[in-house]
């Protein structure tokens, strides 16, 4: 039975639907675990975005409401607290003054609604730990709590009675200067940042939720409470320009704990809230303290510079952009004077005699930059992260996977190391040494953040590999190069004009590096057999991007766009040359030469390709180099792009002098790069391998092929499909060699070690074939015959032409030595009509020597029934 | 849908949304597919329009798919509690699905009875409960009843027979179960297996949740009178009533919590 349209889910949820059409919904779900449990979400979702919720209360009337509505009077206990009077109401329920008859205290009770269902009672538990964990801590801007815990149906806190009023009434009252406001949200961000030692986050920070005593102390109150109800607040009345609060507030689906003009983006988003979406509700709170109309972001603009400064970053849409913690805000916050006598009171250390004095400043700042570092990389690759990815690829039942989870390990730690390594580096420049200013930190921070979210999407692809994908195509990432982020040039050009901007670009980043997985999990599918969806949604996902990129005027993340595109486009395509040429235009615009030479490199692969534009190549190649030399470091990732286009532009011309320069140059930088055992290091030296045989140095061939072989096996062990394809090299150069019983071992080790790999039916298999159907075809023509006819029976019923054609030919071939003219005369004819791809050229001039023989054999007087395409 | 009916509509989509690249008379033909015995009137035209642009590769639809429809399906994910990253996991996988990998882009499928958000929603949860799927067992209802009523611990009498005969109740449950009507059956798992409260299971029925009490009062009565006639069939004796009583109440019990919860 087909499982339940999506229509047919979303109807359950609305009027008329007849009872017949319910039992066939039943019936089906009776017998669908899958369907079920789709339902279950919905219903779910659906109850808690309130939809399903006023379906009930409609129908249910007001006595629905809960015991929490019943007002307490004098003398009611809860748990052991006797209601002495009420104070007033909030959204989280009802504040009481409250008599504690053991300890013979007065204390403040709040108190909240238990909830429906069963979640009540981890509810219930939840608000225990929070108290406990508040209970520990004592701070002289945060409320104390006492107790907590469900009577009945209600959830209570006790806590000290705070004889003041919120900081919104204080503020409205008093109307004090900005100094005094900010000195009491600086107090009440105190409190904030002992909790977040304490690891206890607030989620609904706002003026409300901080009381202002008589001594004029502001406390913080209501710790995680927001999540304790799934009752939203109305949206505060936010002034008429506060479109994006209010849109915010609006398009919001599921529970939604906090209060949304205070809410940091990813809260809103459905993110659970920790500290620094915290911090942002801070932020607003800070902003809105010195004048700034809630919402209102261009009157930040009016703020002092340092203010200014804080609240935008405290309000950065992307939480990385924040300050790490409260801590780090709050020194930001500190007036100036301060500052100025630190230093004085240095100096006068320094003075005195005792530079000791300084080291515990830097030393905290050297610590807060490896703590940053720690804290974003862990988010990313932790101790925990590693261990899952190698369970998971130790754990898949492909060839090797032991070796390769071990080589793929390494390149991550690898990368995580050297990313740490530069992101303590940038921030200890600006933030102990003074070398570089804060603007140029975030810049570079935000690049190494960019380069990190490459590494979390690499891992989640690995996270997700299966045995059949690890086998076929490992060593795959999406990593980008590191360096780039030292370039400080290129990197301030990424800079938005426009700061509110920050958010999009970095979303479209994101989503180019998502594309480039699709790319290469697309690549894996293939390489494993299974189709390649990726390829098609990274092209969408490019476009999107692009014109994204273009409307906000983000011309950098444009041209990567261009250039993801146009390397997905066929190379056939128009669009792929002129994406190129677009971006090579916002290179020259921007003056930047990294988005210059990739645009010039995917240029290059064109010309040389395409032969109709090989006289590009040589201006192409000049261009590039000039570039490069702009370029800090090694470049070695471009400079083996290019000097693998190269070989090949050189190889097509017969110039193999200088395609094998190319080629030692390309395996050179691949190895340098990504290492000995990287599937493009691997390719170059296949590459060099075949150079070195067309150019008949069959020696130096025999030893580059020997090196892959050991390069392959030190990598990925003994049973690797590479493995087969290194062990295929080696017999082809032993056969060129005229060494026909070695290449011969070496096809049949590597035709075994095929077969066991991947059954007797695997197109590698029948590749493995064929090499020896043309290592016995001189030496034993019935052999040569039967490989071939293998070969054929695997590779016939898949219908590639290009893999068919030089099997009949081999065929026809061994049919004529064997003297079987009509066979062979077939089998060539079919084979050449078939048409050998360009690089089984060198197959067909013997073939047609072959059919002519085989047709003289037959007599002059035979016509083919076809001529055979040329 | 007469083609003329068909064609007019088209032509007023097309013409109402000029940023979106789309053949009305190729829209026309997708609009007389999908609608069978349904006029324009009755089907969103508009979200079918854009369901037809995009899968066709639009890109001004695509975009919109992405901005309005898509992020729709993420706060829905957000709202089941679903991990951030896993989220961007399942909206690419229902991207891709959607759009159209290497098959037909499953947008096609879209018939345009309910809005485009809605439908894209479910595809998009069912593709998060294909993913979550991996790490989930199906729980049997049987073992979810029996899991639901907790070991007597104060009776170390009534412990040894639950032991003694647990196979013999799990038999008895299994037979009983399959005499349940689907709904009944479907109720018992939406509460015991899947956790939904009563609130929740009516929103699945648009019916107030005292009914679905009322409904899983009855599967519960049915359930022990089957379960009874099953071990009767079997054994008899005193010692087994005595468990299935005892079971019995436990599991009451355990819904019982459920409904006064509630």
């Amino acid at each position: 039975m087909a499982c339940l349209a999506p229509d047919t889910v979303n109807s359950l949820f609305a009027d008329g639907v007849s009872s017949e059409a319910r039992d066939r919904v039943d019936a089906h779900v009776d017998e669908c675990p899958a369907c079920r449990q789709l339902i279950v979400a919905m219903a779910r979702e659906r109850t808690r975005d309130g939809t399903a919720a006023t379906v009930c209360s409609t129908s249910a009337g007001s006595n629905e409401q809960g015991p929490h509505h019943v007002v307490l009077t004098d003398g009611d206990r809860v748990g052991r607290y006797e209601i002495v009077r009420f104070i007033g109401a909030g959204a989280m329920g009802a504040v009481y003054e409250a008599r504690d008859p053991e300890l013979g205290r007065q204390v403040a009770l709040k108190i909240v609604p238990a909830g429906d269902g069963a979640s009540a009672e981890s509810r219930a538990n939840r608000l225990r730990r929070e108290a406990q964990a508040m209970a520990q801590l004592s701070h002289p801007n945060i409320v104390p709590v006492f107790d907590a815990g469900r009577s009945d149906d209600r959830l209570f806190i006790a806590m000290q009675r705070i004889a003041g009023v919120s900081l919104r009434e204080h503020l409205a009252l008093t109307r004090p200067s900005r100094a005094e406001r900010i000195r009491l949200v600086r107090e009440a961000g105190r409190g904030l940042a002992a909790a977040h030692a304490a690891g206890i986050v607030h989620r609904d920070l706002k003026p409300d939720n901080v009381l202002v005593d008589a001594q004029g102390n502001a406390l913080v109150v209501d710790f995680g409470l927001a999540r304790l109800t799934a009752e939203p607040e109305p949206p505060q009345p936010a002034s008429p320009s506060d479109r994006s609060t209010d849109d915010r507030w609006r398009t919001m689906e599921g529970v939604v704990v906090g209060t949304p003009a205070y809410m940091a983006p990813e809260v809103v988003g459905g993110g659970r809230g920790d500290a620094v979406s915290d911090q942002y509700s801070f932020g607003v709170m800070l902003a809105e303290a010195c004048g700034v109309p809630l919402g209102d972001e261009r009157a930040i603009t009016t703020l002092p510079r340092r203010l200014r400064r804080v609240v935008r970053r405290a309000l950065s849409i992307d939480p990385r952009h924040r300050f790490p913690t409260m801590d780090a805000l709050l020194a930001a916050l500190a007036p100036p004077r301060a500052t100025r006598l630190a230093i004085l009171g240095v100096l006068a250390a320094v003075a005195a005699g005792l530079v000791i004095v300084m080291w515990p400043h830097q030393s905290d700042a050297v610590a807060a930059c490896r703590r940053a570092a720690d804290q974003h990389r862990d988010r990313v690759w932790s101790a925990q992260t590693r261990r899952e990815l190698a369970t998971h690829l130790q754990g898949l039942a492909a060839p090797g996977a032991a070796s390769i989870s071990e080589t793929v390990l390494a390149r991550l730690d690898h990368y995580a190391t050297d990313w740490h390594r530069q992101r303590v580096e940038v921030c200890e420049a600006a933030d102990v040494r003074g070398e570089r200013s804060p603007g140029m930190r975030d810049i570079q921070t935000a690049c190494l953040d960019d380069r990190l979210v490459e590494l979390d999407v690499t891992r989640r692809m690995l996270q997700a590999l299966s045995a059949q994908e690890l086998a076929s195509a490992p060593g795959l990432d999406v990593l980008g190069d590191l360096a780039s982020c030292t370039d400080v040039r290129d990197l301030a050009r990424d800079v938005p004009a426009d700061p509110m901007l920050d958010g999009v670009a970095r979303a479209l980043r994101r989503e180019l590096v998502e594309a480039n997985a699709s790319i290469v999990r697309g690549r894996i599918a293939r390489a494993a057999g299974l189709p390649d969806l990726g390829r098609l949604a990274a092209l969408h996902t490019a476009e999107a991007v692009r014109t994204s990129a273009r409307a906000a005027h983000l011309p950098t993340i444009e041209a990567h766009a261009l250039r993801v595109r146009s390397h997905l486009l066929d190379k056939t395509d128009d669009r792929r040359a002129t994406g190129f040429y677009e971006a090579l235009a916002i290179g020259d615009r921007l003056a930047s030469h990294g988005i210059r030479i990739d645009a010039l490199i995917g240029l290059l692969d064109g010309a040389v390709t395409d032969a109709a534009r090989n006289g590009e190549v040589p201006l192409l190649v000049r261009l590039i180099e000039a570039t490069l030399t702009d370029l800090p470091g090694a470049q070695d990732a471009r400079r083996a792009r290019l000097a693998a286009l190269r070989t090949d532009y050189h190889r097509g011309r017969q110039e193999l002098a200088e395609a094998e320069t190319f080629a030692r140059d390309a395996v050179a930088r691949f190895e340098a790069d990504r290492g000995r055992g990287d599937p493009f290091a691997l390719n170059a030296r296949r590459v060099l391998a075949a150079l070195l045989r067309e150019r008949g140095q069959l020696e130096e061939a025999r030893q580059v092929d020997e090196e892959l072989l050991t390069a392959v096996r030190a990598t990925y062990g003994e049973r690797h499909p590479f493995v087969v394809v290194a062990l295929i090299e080696r017999g082809t150069s032993l056969a060129r060699a005229g060494q026909i019983a070695e290449a011969r071992a070496a096809f049949t080790q590597a035709l075994g070690l095929a077969e066991a790999l991947h059954g007797s039916q695997h197109l590698q298999v029948a590749q493995v074939q064929r090499k020896l159907g043309y290592l016995e075809l001189d030496v034993d023509a019935r052999a040569a015959r039967a490989w071939f006819a293998r070969a054929l029976a695997i590779v016939e019923p898949r219908g590639k032409p290009e893999a068919i054609a030089p099997l009949l030919v081999g065929a026809g071939e061994a049919a004529l030595a064997l003297g079987d003219a009509p066979t062979a005369v077939a089998e060539l004819e079919r084979g050449l009509a078939l048409r050998l791809s360009p690089k089984d050229a060198q197959l067909e001039p013997p073939a047609r020597a072959a059919l002519a023989r085989a047709r003289e054999l037959l007599g002059g007087d035979h016509r083919p029934a076809r001529e055979a395409s040329p | 849908m007469s083609p003329e009916e068909a064609l007019a509509a088209a032509t007023a989509c097309v013409a109402a949304h000029p940023e979106i690249a789309c053949d009305a008379a190729a829209l026309a033909a997708h609009l007389r597919q999908h609608a069978g015995e349904a006029t324009a009137a009755d089907l969103n035209t508009r979200d079918l329009h854009l369901a037809f642009a995009a899968a066709n590769g639009d890109l001004a639809a695509i975009r919109s798919f992405e901005r309005d429809v898509l992020s729709a399906a993420r706060g829905a994910l957000a709202a089941l509690r679903v991990d951030d990253s896993a989220i961007d996991e399942i909206v690419q996988r229902t991207r891709e699905k959607l759009l159209g990998g290497d098959g037909a882009p499953r947008l096609l499928d879209y018939r345009g009875s309910g809005t485009l958000r809605a439908w894209v929603r479910v595809v998009a949860i069912r593709e998060h409960l294909m993913v979550a799927r991996i790490q989930r067992r199906e729980v049997p209802l049987g073992d979810a009843i029996l899991a639901a009523v907790p070991d007597p611990a104060d009776d170390p009498a009534m412990l040894v027979l639950r032991h003694r005969y647990r196979a013999d109740l799990a038999a008895a449950l299994t037979t009983a179960i399959a005499q349940l009507t689907a709904r009944e059956r479907t109720l018992l798992r939406y509460s015991l297996v899947d956790g939904l409260d009563l609130s929740e299971i009516g929103a699945i029925y648009h019916t107030h949740k005292s009914t679905i009490s009322r409904w899983l009062a009855l599967a519960r009565t049915n359930l022990w009178r089957a379960t009874r006639d099953a071990l009767a069939g079997a054994f008899g004796g005193e010692e087994l009533e005595s468990l299935i009583r005892a079971v019995r109440s436990g599991l009451d019990l355990s819904l019982e919590r459920l409904l006064a919860s509630t």
